[in-house]
Parts: C-alpha cells; sequence; structure tokens
C-alpha cells in the first residue's frame, strides 16, 4: 500500500470511528442505566488491531478521545482515552498470549468490558465516588454489548477490508 | 447507588461535569436543614448556599416570634404591639401573615395564625417538659379555653399600601408555625432559580422543594417513619420540580403518663390532633403543602383523602397503626 | 489473523463471567448494606470518620460530654448533655443514609451513601 494510499485509509478509519460515536451520542438511551452503551466506535478500533496494526488502533484511540474533549470537554476526553486505552491494551495483551486461539468474539467482549472498566476508574478518580458499586453492571453490559460489536465486526470486516484486498495489501 | 449511576450517567453522555455537593445547616427555624445542588466546583456550590443561608437566617428572623433582633421589624414587634398601633413590616412578613389570613377561610379556620395565645400555652408546657421531665403536665381546659377566647382571625387587620400589621386585640397573638416554613421554602426556590440553579434539593425540617433538570431528573424522597430522629422511612415519593411536606406528631412534643403530646392542636378540642401520626402532601407551592399538611393531619383520613383528591395532590397518610396509605397524583 | 469467529468453548467463558459479575454484585451488596463508615459532623465539618466493623466509644474533644458508641455494625449517640435528649433517643443506625443530629451540640452522625436523597 502507497503511503498516500495508507494516511488516506487510516484518515477514512478515524473518520468513521468519529461517525460513530456521534452518531451513537444521537441515539436516545435506550436505558438509564449509565455506561451501558453499544461502543460502535470500537467496532473500527478492533478491526483495526486485528487487521492493520496495535500502534495504529493505540493512535485511533487517542486520537478518538482528543477528539471527545474537543467537543465534549476535556472529562468526556478523559473519560473516552481511558476507555480506549485500557480496552485496546486488554486486547493486545489477550492477543499476545493466546494468539490465534482466542476468538473475535471473546475478544470482543474483553475489549467492551475493560473499555467500561477504564471510564468507572477515570470516574472514580476525577469525582471521589465509590463507582465500584457499579462494576458488576458494567460487566453485563459489557457481554451483551461486546457480542453484538462481535457480530457487527464480523458482519462489516468484508466492507472495511475491502480496500486492503484492492491494493493487494 | 442510584446517584452514582447518575453521575456516571451524565459524564459518559453528555460529557458535562456538574457533581453533587451538599451542606447542612443547624441554625434556622429550629430545626434540621439539609440542602444539596448539582454545581460545577465546590466553590460555585457554597456561594449558593451561602447566599440561601442568609436568605433562610433573613426570614427566620423577620418570622421569628420568641426574639428581638436589631434593626427587624418582626412578627415579635408585631405581637407586641397588639392592642396598641399597627407596625410596617418586611415585604416577606407582610406576605406570610396576608397568606396565613387566607388559609384560615379555606381550611375552615383549622389553620389559625390568630392562635397564638393557645399554642404559647402548649409551648410553654413542651419546655418545661422538655427541661424537666419529671415536672411535665398537661394544661387544663380552662387555661385553654381561656387562651381560645383571643384566636379571633378578624383581630389581625392588614393595610395593603403602609404593609402594616394590626392586631386590635392585645391578647391575641400571631404564631405562623404551620406556614412560615412553607414560605420560606418557596422563597428559596426562587432564590435557587434566580441564582440558575436547576438541580437542587432543601429539606427545611419537613419542608423539602427540589429542583430538577437532566442532572437530576427525579429526586428520590422517603417519608419519615413517625418517630422522632428517625431517617428510616415508610414510603418512597419522587419528586419532579415540586414540594413535599410533612406534618407528624413526632416533630415536636413531650411524653406525659406515656403519651404523646405534639404541637399541631385542633381548634375545636384544643388539644394535640389525634387522627393521624403523619400526613405528607406533594404540591406546587410549598406554602399550600405546609398549610395542607397540618391541615390533613388534624382531619380523620376519610375527610382528608377528599380534600386531596379535590386540590389534586398526591398525599401520603401514617395511621396511628403505622398504616400507610398513599392517593396518587390526579394532576393539577 | 485467522482466528476463529466463536468457538463453543467461548460459552463456558462468558458464563463465568457472568457468574462473577453476580458474585461481585453479591458481595457489594452485603458490604454497602453494612454501611461500614459513619461521619460525624460538628459545625458542618468532617471531625471524626468511624469505621463501623470495629466496636468503640468515641467522644469528640470539643464535646466531651458526648458519647458515640459503635456496637456490631451500628452506631448511636451514647450520651450527650443536651436537654431534649432527641440525638440519644434516636437510637442505632446503621443503613446508608441515615442520619442522627443533636441540634444543641451541632453535632450529625450520618452513615454515608444513600438510596433516598432525603426523609423527611
Amino acid at each position: 500500500m502507497s503511503k498516500t494510499k495508507y494516511i488516506t485509509y487510516m484518515a477514512m478509519l478515524l473518520t468513521l470511528t468519529i461517525v460513530l460515536s456521534i452518531f451513537e451520542s444521537m441515539l436516545p438511551s435506550f436505558t438509564a442505566i449509565p455506561g451501558v452503551k453499544l461502543g460502535l466506535a470500537n467496532i473500527v478500533v478492533m478491526f483495526t488491531v486485528f487487521f492493520i496494526g496495535r500502534k495504529q488502533a493505540v493512535a485511533l484511540n487517542v486520537a478518538k478521545g482528543v477528539f471527545a474533549a474537543i467537543t465534549r470537554g476535556a472529562v468526556a476526553g478523559v473519560l473516552s482515552l481511558c476507555g480506549g486505552l485500557l480496552s485496546i491494551l486488554v486486547i493486545i495483551l489477550l492477543l499476545s498470549i493466546f494468539k490465534d486461539r482466542i476468538s473475535y468474539m471473546l475478544l470482543s467482549i474483553a475489549g467492551a468490558i475493560s473499555h467500561n472498566i477504564g471510564q468507572i476508574i477515570a470516574v472514580s478518580f476525577m469525582l471521589n465516588v465509590y463507582a465500584y458499586m457499579y462494576l458488576p453492571v458494567l460487566i453485563v453490559s459489557g457481554v451483551v454489548m461486546g457480542s453484538v460489536t462481535g457480530v457487527l465486526l464480523k458482519t462489516l470486516m468484508p466492507v472495511l477490508a475491502y480496500p486492503l484486498k484492492e491494493v493487494g495489501k | 447507588m442510584k446517584r452514582i449511576m447518575l453521575i456516571i450517567f451524565i459524564i459518559l453522555l453528555t460529557g458535562c461535569g456538574k457533581a453533587e455537593y451538599n451542606t447542612q445547616y443547624l441554625d434556622v427555624f429550629d430545626t434540621y436543614t439539609t440542602f444539596q445542588a448539582y454545581c460545577s466546583s465546590q466553590q460555585e456550590f457554597d456561594e449558593i448556599s451561602q447566599g440561601l443561608h442568609s436568605e433562610m437566617t433573613r426570614l427566620n428572623k423577620l418570622f421569628d416570634i420568641y426574639n428581638d433582633y436589631e434593626g427587624i421589624s418582626n412578627l415579635k414587634a408585631i405581637n407586641d404591639n397588639a392592642g396598641k398601633k399597627p407596625v410596617s413590616v418586611d415585604k416577606d412578613l407582610y406576605e406570610l401573615i396576608k397568606a396565613g389570613v387566607n388559609a384560615y377561610d379555606e381550611t375552615d379556620g383549622y389553620i389559625n395564625i390568630a392562635m397564638g395565645s393557645v399554642l404559647k400555652v402548649w409551648h410553654n408546657y413542651r419546655e418545661e417538659a422538655l427541661a424537666s421531665p419529671e415536672k411535665a403536665a398537661v394544661p387544663s381546659y380552662d387555661e385553654l379555653s381561656e387562651a381560645a377566647r383571643h384566636t379571633d382571625i378578624g383581630s389581625i387587620i392588614l393595610d395593603d399600601d403602609t404593609m402594616s400589621v394590626y392586631i386590635s386585640d392585645k391578647y391575641t397573638s400571631i404564631d405562623p408555625g404551620a406556614i412560615a416554613k412553607g414560605y420560606a421554602a418557596d422563597r428559596a426556590r426562587e432564590y435557587l432559580e434566580n441564582k440558575g440553579v436547576t438541580a437542587a434539593l432543601l429539606n427545611l425540617g419537613g419542608n423539602v422543594i427540589c429542583l430538577n433538570d437532566d442532572s437530576k431528573p427525579l429526586w428520590k424522597i422517603g417519608v419519615q417513619k413517625p418517630e422522632e430522629g428517625s431517617s428510616e422511612y415508610v414510603y418512597k415519593l419522587d419528586l419532579n420540580n415540586k414540594s413535599a411536606v410533612s406534618s407528624g406528631n413526632y416533630q415536636r412534643y413531650y411524653m406525659y403518663n406515656g403519651k404523646v403530646y405534639h404541637h399541631i392542636i385542633d381548634k375545636n378540642t384544643l388539644m394535640p390532633a389525634d387522627n393521624n401520626k403523619s400526613v405528607t402532601i406533594v404540591s406546587n407551592s410549598s406554602l399550600e403543602g405546609d398549610i395542607y399538611s397540618t391541615y390533613l393531619f388534624i382531619l380523620p383520613y376519610s375527610e382528608g383523602s377528599k380534600i386531596a383528591e379535590e386540590k389534586g395532590f398526591e398525599a401520603v397518610w401514617v395511621d396511628n397503626e403505622d398504616k400507610v396509605t398513599a392517593n396518587v397524583a390526579q394532576g393539577k | 489473523m485467522n482466528n476463529s469467529f466463536f468457538k463453543v468453548r467461548d460459552i463456558i467463558i462468558i458464563a463465568a463471567i457472568l457468574a462473577a459479575a453476580f458474585i461481585l454484585y453479591i458481595g457489594i451488596e452485603y458490604t454497602s448494606r453494612q454501611g461500614y463508615t459513619a461521619e460525624i459532623l460538628l459545625n458542618n465539618e468532617v471531625i471524626k470518620t468511624l469505621d463501623l466493623r470495629e466496636d468503640t466509644l468515641y467522644s469528640p474533644e470539643e464535646l466531651p460530654h458526648v458519647v458515640f458508641e459503635v456496637k456490631e455494625g451500628s452506631v448511636r449517640f451514647m450520651e450527650s448533655d443536651c436537654p431534649d435528649k432527641i440525638c440519644v433517643n434516636t437510637g442505632y443506625i446503621n443503613k446508608r443514609g441515615q442520619t442522627a443530629v443533636c441540634l444543641p451540640n451541632r453535632l450529625v452522625l450520618r452513615i454515608r451513601g444513600n438510596d433516598v436523597d432525603t426523609v423527611l
């Protein structure tokens, strides 16, 4: 892949991440439980870590955090960053340990749970509240949402990977 | 748990950094007052809280019937000048007394701010009993009925032009106990709204007002188990920009021969009303809530529930057997 | 990458994660019901935090006639020199959000956390 194409491709992934974040924040919250959200943007991040590279996935997350900070304030930025980074680190860790013995589904679920946990830790530090009480609910929501994004990832994978194939990698 | 969830909810989904702060006042209206609000910083909260506290202190002094304050023409001054001369007063005190006079008509005379003489008899017996329980006693019917001769609401003469109040009978005095905190709570709401506060809860010792926005869509209010100082609750209310007021036999009372003698006096018997242990009213105006919680506390449930329905109040009764009855608000 | 999308074994792992969450939930519910810390406020400032898991007696330096007692996860005003004794009569408190107040001494005893915002 040429450098120009690579930059364009990464920019496209970043745009997609941001568009999905915005799209998700526009959806009516279908539950009163906080922190329970789909994490659509994670699909792109996961795709990146699986098929492009780990460094790129981390960079994508940082960019997403900066975007959240600019548009929704520093607090949202820090939360996005903490959740995103913990999530990506856990996925990378699991991949290095289990290599190809772990399924996408489990990685997606692990990513969603650690995303929630990362945000909880950030909230606890910032607000000095006992947010840990909320952990069980977030784990369960992580399992559900991780499964949903896992299925979505499987569906979208051919589409996202299409430019990769076209240039013959 | 709910509160934590909400805090996280707000931050995750709106990215807005407001947090809940709280404080308490121990020196207004002779009661334990709690105040909580959503603010962006401790400093912002402290400013609002201090402003609210001085507003409540100001009203407390105006409505005081036991103490004089320098430079303030308060309710005690009106009472002291009964039968002598009219007293010009601050707008808030004038409005309070006017509301009290209106309440008399509205409640068939059950809420009578001119009942100061009778309430004073009970007040003295209660103070005596609390100071030395072995001296506890109940006032005689003669003593009470003598005092009750000077409770004509018509003795309170109001002059809108000069905002002055005159009590024409020198033995009559005003006791605003059933309305003062309600009036103050409504002023507190105005103060908070003017300051741009949109999510807050003030509990003025049984008079609650709340403001709601997205950061606190509902405040959860527990109706106290009718025991002195209890923080257990027997019923949960969800409040949205409303007031809730409780009148109960556990708020100010003393014991004599194993029986409770509390501060809400039935005009017919001149004795503490004994139909309920507590009545809680949810309404828009806290003044109205204060008036009707006392009124319905005095009446038996069968009569009170009709009035609550007519007025469209959500109300909760705790009867003498601790049975809790709540009607559902019809909307008003 | 040639990881599989889903393995049958995953079901067991997911079940284990959910079970862990459930156990965590039970544990948190249990400990939060214990309340386990009470705060004493004098003139609106926290002067002491009491661990309710340890039975103890405590008197504030400023108010030696007031005694707090922690016993079996509950706390109360055991003694007070105030005239009305409302604080002492309130008795033991042990649930999140409960308070006992002594207006004359300007003391508030409360257990942290709450499931209603206020009680009236």
